[in-house]
């Protein structure tokens, strides 16, 4: 979990009770899964919480109660943007590039050194890739509720600070085990079966990264239901407004202690006006990126015709789109950001 | 009946009109909701609340610097917020009567009354 000094700071002024209560919160926010980067989001509304709880005198009961986990649950809840089925859709999608990664580094492996028995023919095994990825999910997933548990009944626990080491160690005993499994069951069943081609490898995930984005965009929109009825919606705004704005606090504090690291004053109009620079670099930027782009695009697809389909010259016009897209959303986000300036008061 | 029940779509409008009020944040309507009587906000419950409000477009939220913590959201009302916090007054004094006259009507013998 990235966390900035700050934060350390902040928590160390809680005094024992209070200290107490927060780390028990911040133990169990740890160990509920979650894909995106939102647990701090919860942490920090928590600290805050038991902060003026103990300016004012309460009690930490007074202001999270005496049940953590409903009160856990609660704070992840009203973060959580996203539908279970995109979750799990997620999850997916980051099990088949992990996938990748493994299959390509046995392959590489198999060419330099040779003699691997995951690769067989230019296929990889299945289960060192993706039975690799949900074996080691599930390990870690059952460590984690194993964990809540033992927070809930005794609150603070010694084991969950290792838990980072429990989880890796679990992890590698539980990648030897599938790959044993694998060579036990690599003489019984068939290899079209165990064994996946190293380019159907890489286009599962392309596949799947399409039909989440399609299914992200309907989602933010209301659901299938409000796309048949035409009366769409738009979720996204919240959750986008919400990180600029947590990205702009972030950077407007990182910039201002640096600077009074060097006993220099920075004000909110020095931001805004390094916020405009910045946006005016990145034009320029797209100004001369844009036309060579078009240019080498022209010429990727002229030598892919004239050579035959070639998947590495697809790929790499793919990467400069991104980066084309890319500046753009940058552009626009920016621009953004700057109104909301103002409310960094 | 559970109370829980009962209190789902009430807090919401106690939620709203404390932002109303003025901007303000989490620590602060748990506060008021408490000295008001309003334990049960204790555990988490309000985070839910301010969520769907804000889905709902009745709040707006803004990240600000808190003077104790490392940064603080910040909630105040949105113009539909206002226009739903007059909506719920209204649907809720005219139920809260109807509910109450059945009550009492009741405990004193519907016969007797009329």
């Amino acid at each position: 979990m990235k966390k900035d000094k700050s934060f350390d700071k902040f928590k160390n002024m809680l005094h024992e009770d209070y200290l107490l209560k927060y780390k028990t919160i911040e133990q169990y926010i740890s160990c509920s899964g979650s894909i995106f980067d939102k647990k701090d989001e919860c942490l920090e509304e928590s600290l805050d919480l038991l902060l003026c709880a103990q300016r004012d005198g309460k009690s930490p009961e007074d202001v999270v109660g005496t049940d953590i986990r409903g009160f856990c649950l609660n704070i992840m809840k009203s973060v959580q943007n996203d539908s279970l089925s995109f979750i799990i859709s997620f999850v997916i999608m980051k099990g088949s590039i992990i996938a990748v990664i493994l299959g390509l580094f046995f392959y590489f492996m198999n060419i330099v050194f040779g003699g691997i028995s995951y690769v067989q023919d230019g296929k990889v095994s299945i289960l060192m890739t993706y039975g690799g990825f949900f074996g080691v999910g599930l390990v870690n997933y059952i460590i984690d509720n194993i964990n809540r548990k033992m927070i809930i009944k005794k609150g603070e626990s010694k084991y969950v600070k290792n838990k980072s080491i429990l989880s890796t160690i679990c992890s590698i005993i539980c990648y030897l085990a599938i790959g044993i499994i694998h060579s036990n069951l690599s003489g019984k069943i068939s290899p079209d079966i165990l064994y996946l081609d190293i380019k159907t490898l890489i286009i599962i995930p392309i596949v799947i990264f399409v039909a989440m984005v399609i299914f992200y965009i309907i989602e933010d929109h209301g659901g299938i239901s409000a796309l048949l009825s035409g009366e769409l919606t738009d979720k996204s705004k919240r959750h986008w407004r919400i990180m600029l704005s947590e990205g702009l606090y972030k950077k407007y504090h990182r910039k201002k202690s640096l600077k009074e690291h060097r006993s220099k004053e920075y004000s909110l109009e020095d931001f805004k006006r390094d916020q405009k620079r910045e946006i005016n670099f990145s034009h320029i930027i797209l100004y001369i990126s844009l036309p060579l782009h078009i240019i080498l695009d022209g010429y990727l697809i002229y030598i892919t015709i004239k050579s035959g389909s070639n998947f590495f010259i697809l790929f790499m016009m793919g990467i400069l789109s991104i980066f084309i897209v890319s500046t753009i959303k940058y552009i626009t986000l920016k621009k953004k950001q700057l109104d909301m300036v103002e409310e960094l008061k | 009946m559970e109370e829980s029940q009962l209190l789902k779509g009430i807090l919401e409008g106690c939620v709203l009109a404390i932002i109303a009020k003025g901007e303000t944040y989490g620590y602060e309507i748990i506060s008021v909701l408490t000295s008001y009587g309003f334990k049960d906000i204790q555990d988490g419950t309000l985070y839910p609340i301010l969520a769907r409000l804000e889905k709902k477009k009745n709040i707006s939220c803004r990240i600000g610097k808190s003077p104790l913590g490392p940064k603080r959201k910040y909630f105040s009302i949105t113009d539909s917020g206002k226009e739903c916090l007059k909506q719920f007054k209204k649907s809720f004094s005219s139920i809260t009567q109807k509910t109450f006259a059945i009550i009492e009507n009741m405990e004193v013998g519907y016969d007797e009354k009329r």
